[in-house]
């Protein structure tokens, strides 16, 4: 075990340096040019060399590269072009921010998707189970954005539920019942789609388990049906991890909609705003940093993979 | 005691004749009479297993033989009342005396593991993929010893790898399945069919997903744990070599019937039945070139779809055109050897004088199979 785990960390290091190279030759390519926005429209020819010879633009791009990734690595995002403050405490506080968002809508997620998927897979013919598909099937199609912006209209504005954005109120003291007042109409939209997929994955790996032949040979050791049931389960963890894996790592990318839906001041949003600002240091911490998240939750996600299924820690 | 069985229906199927003609076996451990299985697919049902009885008696092993689709598999899963409400059995299965198609689903359950135990075909699916070998063996040894301790059940687990050929049962206990061999996995599925000394053990195809040569290791032990522990074997194989080798008495199941039961040297050295004869003619034989190999004309019936009269008179060299309407009860054609064909069978009243002896049918029929052949049916891969 603990050599697989080794092994699983040791090719995180290629992956995030490639990562890495495509973030900043990507940043490098993209149209706009940051020493222009940086100075506006005023500024002189002199002035923008100086610039670009501070900021080390007219060096080769692998030494800018190494520079940035030497940098990077201690911790050092630079400074925010637009805001003129260090990068790092900016980007930790929003993925911080973003992660307490998808936590919150991958455990709404996770229990939706695993109670609607064994009660279409175990009572099919049932009421309950037509509504479950139903679900299902909705909440798959319909665009997040707009399921954010219903639910601000009718729970937060008309019904005044909940409040309509932001973490906290500017008078509520930040506490924690003011976050999940806060949290749960942008974590029930995020949990939607990612709900709908892990319910349907769910409902044919329990469909799959029980089709299986030791279901049938644990009937005939004499085992009950609940048994056989907590048995058909735990044979479903590993499929269930990696769906739900791949499903909580899309959220860490597709929460920027619902970010900028509900002005949640997360990583999404950061560099969503930065975009728009041309603040190339806080977009690239910001990806980098996106990236990292969503590699490191792999590792997370192999790691359980190998507790869970002993088939898979020996290859 | 559960209250003295009353079957669900007992329509006097056409084996009653011959069960009634037997006398009362002593050491008769199974009693399955006139059992029909019926599986029901929204408005179509269709009936697999029609009408068998056979008597299975202490340390003895009775094979059915038959081709896929044949009801053999059903017929064993159905003594063991594995299957669910689309599935209705009806007839009688009395275990030790006590009938088991009246029991409750709980009791039947404690029944399932403990007193009769199934070895499924496929070693490698009938293990939970996810847990130890040894904690799959205490499971069932908690399951029916309440009193047990969990110390005790792991001692018990290595005892019972070590009986059924395991050398190093520490090390397999501790193993997960996908970690052992083919062999080594139906030994470990064996084990525990046989941790809670079962009465009965029903073997279900238990060598075909196993190498030729491990498949004979098994059947050795089949016969070693019959030995020690005394328990009957109802052993299900469409494999003739198997039957011959590891088979005491043979049942012949064609289209959901039992069409021909006896000892098994005599049932391969003179079969009655004309499918029977056929099947054994079909056997490839040493001296015979490739390509020459006899077959029985035609294809089974597909199961539940079966035609009126006898099912296998429309391939059968022997047919008359009765056999097109009535369908032949299993009538006893000497005091062990009962066989469902009243062309063959003397004994039978519509039989006409001029029919030949038993044993003569039209098809050359080898003295006995090799034993060590493989064979030699029709059979549409493992599953």
């Amino acid at each position: 075990m603990f050599g697989f785990l080794a092994r699983r960390g040791l090719l995180m290091i290629p992956i995030l340096l490639g990562v890495s190279i495509v973030i900043f030759i990507t940043i490098k390519i993209i149209p706009g040019d940051p020493v222009a926005s940086l100075l506006g429209p005023t500024g002189t020819p002199e002035a923008r060399a100086a610039l670009e010879d501070r900021l080390g633009l007219n060096d080769p791009l692998p030494v800018q590269y190494f520079t940035w990734l030497a940098h990077t690595i201690t911790g050092d995002f630079g400074t925010s072009i637009a805001r003129q403050t260090t990068v790092s405490p900016m980007v930790f506080d929003a993925l911080w921010n973003t992660l307490i968002l998808t936590a919150a809508a991958a455990a709404l997620a996770l229990v939706l998707g695993v109670v609607i998927g064994a009660l279409t897979a175990l009572r099919r013919d049932g009421l309950l189970a037509r509504i479950g598909n139903a679900f299902a099937l909705v909440s798959i199609s319909v665009p997040q954005y707009s399921v954010g912006l219903l639910l601000i209209i009718y729970l937060a504005d008309d019904a005044g539920l909940f409040p309509v954005s932001g973490m906290y109120s500017p008078n509520g003291g930040g506490g924690f019942g003011d976050l999940m007042n806060h949290l749960i109409l942008p974590a029930v939209t995020a949990a939607l789609v990612p709900a709908g997929i892990i319910a349907r994955m769910f409902r044919s790996s329990v469909l799959d388990v029980m089709g299986m032949d030791f279901i049938e040979a644990l009937r005939a050791r004499g085992l009950s049906e609940r048994r056989i049931l907590w048995h058909a389960f735990h044979n479903t963890t590993p499929s269930l991890l990696t769906v739900a894996g791949l499903q909580i790592g899309y959220l860490l990318g597709g929460v920027v909609f619902v970010e900028a839906v509900f002005s949640w001041p997360g990583i999404g949003q950061l560099v969503y705003l930065s975009i728009s600002q041309r603040d190339l240091p806080v977009i690239q911490a910001g990806v980098l940093v996106s990236a990292f998240a969503f590699v490191l939750l792999n590792l997370i996600v192999d790691a359980l993979h190998g507790l869970i299924d002993p088939r898979v820690r020996t290859h | 005691m559960s209250t003295p069985h009353t079957s669900t229906s007992r329509a006097p199927g056409p084996a009653a004749a011959t069960t009634a003609a037997r006398p009362a076996q002593p050491n008769v451990v199974l009693s399955v009479h006139d059992l029909n299985t019926t599986f029901a697919a929204g408005s179509r049902t269709s009936n697999v297993v029609r009408g068998v009885s056979f008597d299975l008696r202490r340390g003895q092993t009775l094979m059915l033989l038959g081709e896929s689709g044949s009801g053999k598999s059903v017929t064993a899963r159905s003594i063991m009342r594995l299957y669910g409400r689309n599935a209705t059995i009806t007839g009688s299965v009395r275990l030790s005396g006590q009938e088991l198609l009246d029991l409750s689903a709980d009791r039947m359950r404690g029944v399932r593991g403990a007193r009769i135990a199934l070895v499924p075909q496929d070693p490698t699916g009938s293990l939970d993929p996810l847990r130890r070998i040894g904690a799959q063996i205490t499971e069932v040894l908690a399951l029916h010893n309440v009193e047990r301790l969990r110390r005790a059940g792991r001692r018990q687990a290595e005892e019972l790898l070590r009986l059924v050929g395991i050398n190093d049962p520490k090390r397999v206990a501790d193993s997960y399945p996908h970690e052992l061999s083919g062999g080594m996995r139906q030994r470990a599925v064996i084990a525990i069919a046989v941790s809670c000394d079962p009465e009965v053990l029903i073997a279900d195809e238990p060598t075909t997903a196993l190498d030729v040569t491990v498949q004979k290791q098994i059947l050795e032990l089949f016969a070693d744990l019959q030995d020690r522990l005394g328990m009957a074997t109802l052993m299900v194989t469409h494999d003739v070599g198997v039957a011959a080798e590891a088979g005491d008495r043979v049942g012949v199941m064609y289209a959901g019937r039992l069409v021909e039961e006896g000892p098994a040297a005599q049932v391969f050295a003179s079969p009655r039945h004309p499918y029977t004869a056929g099947l054994l003619a079909a056997l490839p034989s040493p001296g015979v070139p490739r390509g020459t190999l006899r077959s029985i004309p035609g294809s089974p019936p597909p199961a539940g779809a079966f035609p009126a009269g006898c099912a296998f008179a429309p391939r059968c060299p022997v047919a008359r055109d009765s056999c097109r309407t009535d369908d032949p009860p299993l009538v006893a054609v000497a005091p062990d050897r009962s066989v469902a064909c009243p062309v063959v069978n003397p004994a039978s009243p519509s039989a006409p004088p001029s029919t030949p002896t038993a044993g003569a049918v039209d098809i050359p029929s080898p003295a006995a199979p090799p034993a060590d052949q493989p064979s030699a049916l029709s059979k549409g891969g493992p599953r």
